[in-house]
C-alpha cells in the first residue's frame, strides 16, 4: 500500500467522532416516541412506581440494543456500499478499501466494525493503534486486512 | 481547516470535562467489561480519573490511579500538536520497529504487575467516600 495515500489518523479520528455525533442524534430522535409513550403510561394503570421503574428497565434495553446494534449495522453498510466510507469519512473524503483497493464484502465489512466496537469496549486505548502501525492500520483493519485512504 | 476546528474543540471540550466531572464520584456510560466479569484490573482501568487527578494537580494520586496517563496524554498532546501544524514527523518515530515493541512489553507488563498481590500500589485505590450510584 502506497503510504502518501494513506488517511492519517487526525482525519480518521474527525470521521469517528461525526459518525458518532450523527449516530446519536439519530438514536435519540428514533427514541422520543418511546420516552413521550413511558411517560404517558407512568399514570395510566396498576401502581405508578412499578409502571416507571419496568418503562425504565425497558428504555435501558431499548438504548443498549441501539447503542450497540445500530452502529454496526451502520458502518457495516456503509462501508460495503458504493461509496465505501461512513457519513463521516465521506465528509473527511476517505474511505475504507481492500488489500488491492477493491471495496469490502458485506460480511468483511460486518465484522470489521464488530471487531471495532469490541475493542473500544475492552479499552478505548486500543483504537490508538494506527498510530504505531506502519501502514496506519487499526485491528479492525488487520483482522479483515482493510486500509483507510484518501479520495472521495 | 474543518479537521484542526474539529480536533481543538473536541480536546478542549474534554479537557473541560474531565476538570468539573470527578469520575470516581459518578461515572457515565457503561461499566468496564473486564472488571465487571473477571474482577481485573486491565491497562486502562483508572484513566479518566488519573486525567482528572492530573488536571487538577495532584500528580502523585494520577500516578497511583493509572500510571499510563504519563504516557496517553504526551503522545495524545503531541498527536493534537502534529495533525494542527502539519508537523508529522512524530508518526514516522512512532511507527518505527522498536517503539512499538517497547511500549507494547511495557503495557503488558503493567497490566500483569497491577494483579499481583505485591504491587497494590499500581491498582486505582477506590475512594472512601465514593458514591458509585448509576447514572439511571
Amino acid at each position: 500500500m502506497d503510504k502518501s495515500q494513506l488517511a492519517g489518523f487526525g482525519n480518521r479520528l474527525v470521521a469517528q467522532i461525526i459518525d458518532g455525533i450523527i449516530l446519536s442524534i439519530a438514536i435519540s430522535v428514533v427514541l422520543v416516541p418511546f420516552i413521550a409513550a413511558l411517560l404517558g403510561t407512568s399514570n395510566w394503570n396498576g401502581s405508578p412506581e412499578d409502571v416507571a421503574a419496568w418503562g425504565i428497565v425497558g428504555m435501558i434495553i431499548g438504548i443498549a440494543l441501539l447503542s450497540l446494534f445500530v452502529p454496526f449495522i451502520y458502518e457495516a453498510i456503509m462501508i460495503s456500499s458504493a461509496r465505501q466510507a461512513t457519513f463521516g469519512k465521506i465528509l473527511m473524503k476517505i474511505k475504507v478499501v481492500g488489500e488491492n483497493g477493491e471495496r469490502l464484502s458485506f460480511g468483511q465489512a460486518l465484522g470489521r466494525s464488530l471487531i471495532k466496537y469490541i475493542t473500544s469496549h475492552l479499552c478505548i486505548l486500543l483504537w490508538l493503534w494506527p498510530l504505531f502501525n506502519p501502514e496506519e492500520q487499526s485491528l479492525h483493519d488487520l483482522v479483515v486486512k482493510s486500509y483507510v485512504v484518501k479520495g472521495a | 481547516m474543518f479537521k484542526k476546528l474539529f480536533l481543538t474543540v473536541t480536546a478542549l471540550a474534554l479537557t473541560v470535562f474531565y476538570f468539573y466531572h470527578d469520575p470516581s464520584v459518578r461515572s457515565f456510560g457503561p461499566k468496564c467489561l473486564i472488571h465487571e466479569t473477571t474482577g481485573w484490573y486491565c491497562w486502562g482501568c483508572g484513566g479518566q480519573r488519573a486525567f482528572h487527578a492530573l488536571l487538577h494537580g495532584q500528580f502523585a494520586q494520577a500516578f497511583r490511579f493509572n500510571l499510563l496517563v504519563y504516557i496517553v496524554v504526551p503522545l495524545l498532546l503531541m498527536v493534537l500538536y502534529s495533525e494542527l501544524f502539519n508537523d508529522f514527523r512524530l508518526f514516522y518515530y512512532l511507527r518505527n520497529r522498536y517503539f512499538p515493541l517497547f511500549l507494547l512489553i511495557f503495557v503488558v507488563i503493567f497490566t500483569i504487575s497491577r494483579n499481583l498481590r505485591s504491587f497494590e500500589f499500581l491498582k486505582p485505590p477506590v475512594p472512601k467516600n465514593a458514591l458509585h450510584r448509576p447514572p439511571f
